[in-house]
C-alpha cells in the first residue's frame, strides 16, 4: 500500500524558505522581524531576487509600493496576506 | 595622492557640503577633520593593510580618505560579498585592521582567520574635532606607492586582488573629470556600491572637484532616488544598465520630470541593450549619455558619448588622451575590424595582482592583457565582442558568444540568453543556449533554429537549448556564464 504524505507548506514557512535562498547566513538564527538594515547583504541585487522568487513562489505580481515596502520577512508575508486577500 | 582630492578641496571649499546622506551631511572641513582624525588613530610605523567593509555612508567617505591619509593601503571589500570570498579576500590581503560596524561584526566573526586583526567599528568612533593637522602627516609621499587594493569582479573566474597605486588613481580621477568637465558646481547622485570601481570613481571625481554627493546606500527605492535628482537639483546621475531598465519600465515618467538640472547620465558594467539606449536618448534631450570600458586593472579607458541615431552604438568609444589601446592575436598586431585580445597600456594601469596570484601573464611588459575580445573600426572606435575565456573552438572554428546571443536575443519572444560552449565528443564543443522567453511567450527549439538559419553558419546555431526563468548574474549585472 503506498502511503502519501502531503505536507502542506505554510507562507510563513515558504517565506522563511525564501529568506534563507536569499541570505543563506541567517539559516541559524532566521527572525522575522529582523529589519532590512539588519542584514549584511541586503542590498539592491539581493532586494531584486527577493521580490523574483517572492513573485514566482506566491504567483503574485508586486507593485512598486509594494516592491519597497518589503523591509523584513515579516513585511513581506503580511504583503502575500493582502495580496491573498485582495484576490 | 589620492588624498590631495580631499585635502585640495577642504582648502577651497571649507564650508561646502561635501557628502549627503539620509538625514545627515557634512562640509568638506569636516569631512577631511573627521579623516585626518581617523588617520591619526590608524597610522603604523609600517604600512599596513587596512581593510574596509562599509555600505554606502558618509563613515564609508570618512574612513576611505582616514585610511589613505594614515599611509596605509585600502582594501575596499564588497558588502555583498559571501562568507568564503571574505575568508579568501582576507586571507590573501592580511589586513592589521578592519573598519567595519556592528552589521558586519557577525560577518567577521564567522570566518575563521589564522592572522589576528583589529576590528574598529567607526560608527563608535570618537572623532576629535578640529584638532587634527594635514602636516601630521606626510602629504607628499611617493605616489606610485600601492593605495588601493579592490578585487576584480571575475565571471569567469575567481577574483584576483588589484593593487592600484595613487597615481594610477589620480591620473584616472584627472582624466574623467576633464572629459566629464566636472567641476565644484556639480552635484552627483550616488546609489552605486561605493566599494566597487564605478560607484568609488563617482565618488573621487565629485570629492577631487569639490563639488556635492547625494548618497544612497542602495537602489532599492528607486523613486526616492531619483526624486532626490530633483530635490538636490543634480547634475549626474550613473547606474548600471539594470537600474536604467527598471527606470525605463517601472518609473520612467517620475524620472523624465526629475532630470531638468542633469547634465550627464553615465553607465557602465555590462552592454546597454540598443533598445534600453534609445529610450533613454528619447527623454534626455540635450543631456548626455556616456558609457565607458575599463577594468578594475585599467578603470575608464574609453569613453563614448551616445547620440541619436548613433551608427556606433555598439562601440565602448575611444581611448582617452594617455590611454593607449592595441588589438592582438597571438601572431600580430591587428588592423581595424580585426578581432583579437584587448591590450591596454597608461599610467592608470595597475602595477600587478598581490602576491601575483594570476598565473596567466596578464600585465605584462607594461601592457595588460585585458582577457576581453574585441575590435577598432576604421574611424578608431572600439568594439567590445567577448571575453576570450567565452570563446567557443567548435571544431576548430572560433565562434564568440555575442553573435550568437545577439541573433537570438533579437527575436521577439526573448527577454534574454546566454550561450556556451560544452563538450562534444566529434566536435570538441558544440553550443548549449540558455533561454528567458519574455513574460507569457512560448518558444520552441525549433522556432529559434529557424530564427538563426541564414543569420548564422549553421554550426553556430545552437544544438542544446535550456529555458530558465532567469540568468545568473553578478552584482554589477554581468551574466556568470560558469554558473550555468
Amino acid at each position: 500500500m503506498l502511503l502519501l504524505i502531503v505536507i502542506k507548506m505554510t507562507n510563513e514557512d515558504k517565506i522563511k524558505q525564501i529568506f534563507i535562498k536569499i541570505f543563506p547566513e541567517i539559516v541559524d538564527d532566521f527572525d522575522l522581524n529582523r529589519e532590512q538594515e539588519d542584514y549584511e547583504n541586503w542590498d539592491s541585487f539581493a532586494h531584486v531576487n527577493l521580490v523574483s522568487e517572492i513573485e514566482d513562489q506566491f504567483n503574485v505580481e508586486l507593485e512598486t509600493d509594494e516592491i519597497i515596502s518589503i523591509s523584513s520577512a515579516k513585511s513581506a508575508l503580511e504583503l502575500i496576506k493582502k495580496k491573498n486577500n485582495d484576490i | 595622492m589620492i588624498f590631495d582630492f580631499l585635502l585640495d578641496s577642504a582648502k577651497e571649499f571649507p564650508t561646502k557640503t561635501a557628502l549627503i546622506f539620509e538625514n545627515s551631511q557634512i562640509n568638506y572641513f569636516d569631512l577631511n577633520q573627521k579623516a585626518l582624525s581617523l588617520a591619526r588613530t590608524l597610522k603604523k610605523n609600517k604600512p599596513c593593510v587596512v581593510s574596509l567593509l562599509l555600505s554606502n555612508s558618509i563613515d564609508f567617505c570618512i574612513s576611505f580618505f582616514g585610511i589613505l591619509y594614515s599611509g596605509n593601503i585600502c582594501h575596499v571589500i564588497p558588502t555583498s560579498i559571501s562568507d568564503s570570498n571574505l575568508t579568501n579576500q582576507l586571507k590573501l590581503t592580511n589586513p592589521s585592521i578592519i573598519l567595519s560596524n556592528s552589521i558586519f561584526e557577525k560577518k567577521l566573526s564567522r570566518i575563521n582567520l589564522n592572522e589576528k586583526y583589529s576590528f574598529l567599528d567607526i560608527t563608535k568612533f570618537d572623532f576629535k574635532h578640529n584638532s587634527v593637522l594635514d602636516c601630521e602627516f606626510d602629504t607628499s609621499s611617493d605616489s606610485s606607492l600601492i593605495a588601493l587594493i579592490l578585487f576584480s569582479a571575475g565571471t569567469t573566474s575567481v577574483p584576483k586582488a588589484v593593487q592600484l597605486s595613487h597615481n594610477n588613481i589620480e591620473n584616472t580621477v584627472n582624466r574623467v573629470t576633464n572629459y566629464l568637465n566636472i567641476t565644484s558646481n556639480d552635484i552627483d547622485v550616488i546609489s552605486l556600491p561605493l566599494s566597487h570601481s564605478f560607484g568609488l570613481g563617482c565618488l573621487n571625481c565629485i570629492i577631487k572637484s569639490g563639488g556635492t554627493a547625494i548618497l544612497h546606500k542602495n537602489t532599492i527605492n528607486m523613486p526616492n532616488v531619483i526624486s532626490s535628482i530633483k530635490n538636490y537639483q543634480a547634475t549626474s546621475f550613473a547606474s548600471t544598465p539594470t537600474t536604467f531598465q527598471q527606470i525605463i519600465d517601472k518609473h520612467k515618467s517620475l524620472f523624465q520630470n526629475s532630470i531638468d538640472s542633469v547634465r550627464y547620465l553615465l553607465t557602465n558594467s555590462s552592454p546597454m541593450p540598443n533598445e534600453l539606449t534609445n529610450n533613454l536618448l528619447n527623454i534626455l534631450n540635450d543631456k548626455k549619455l556616456y558609457t565607458y570600458y575599463g577594468l578594475t586593472e585599467a578603470s575608464r579607458s574609453t569613453f563614448h558619448l551616445f547620440k541619436k541615431n548613433d551608427k556606433k552604438i555598439n562601440s565602448v568609444g575611444k581611448p582617452l588622451p594617455e590611454v593607449k589601446i592595441k588589438i592582438f592575436t597571438d601572431s600580430h598586431e591587428c588592423l581595424p575590424l580585426e578581432r583579437g585580445e584587448i591590450y591596454i597600456q597608461g599610467p592608470h594601469v595597475s602595477p600587478g595582482y598581490l602576491q601575483n596570484v594570476s598565473n596567466k601573464k596578464t600585465l605584462d611588459s607594461d601592457w595588460l592583457h585585458t582577457g576581453d575580445i574585441g575590435y577598432f573600426d576604421n574611424d578608431g572606435y572600439l568594439f567590445l565582442i567577448g571575453r576570450k575565456d567565452d570563446l567557443i573552438n567548435i571544431g576548430g572554428e572560433k565562434v564568440f558568444p555575442k553573435e550568437i546571443e545577439d541573433i537570438i536575443g533579437s527575436m521577439k519572444e526573448i527577454d534574454e540568453v546566454a550561450v556556451k560552449g560544452i563538450p562534444d565528443k566529434l566536435l570538441g564543443q558544440i553550443v548549449q543556449a540558455y533561454v528567458v522567453t519574455k513574460q507569457e511567450m512560448l518558444v520552441k527549439d525549433q522556432d529559434i533554429v529557424l530564427f538563426c538559419k541564414g543569420k548564422l553558419e549553421n554550426y553556430k546555431i545552437p544544438r542544446i537549448f535550456t529555458y530558465l526563468s532567469k540568468l545568473p548574474k553578478n552584482e554589477q549585472g554581468k551574466i556568470l556564464r560558469s554558473n550555468l
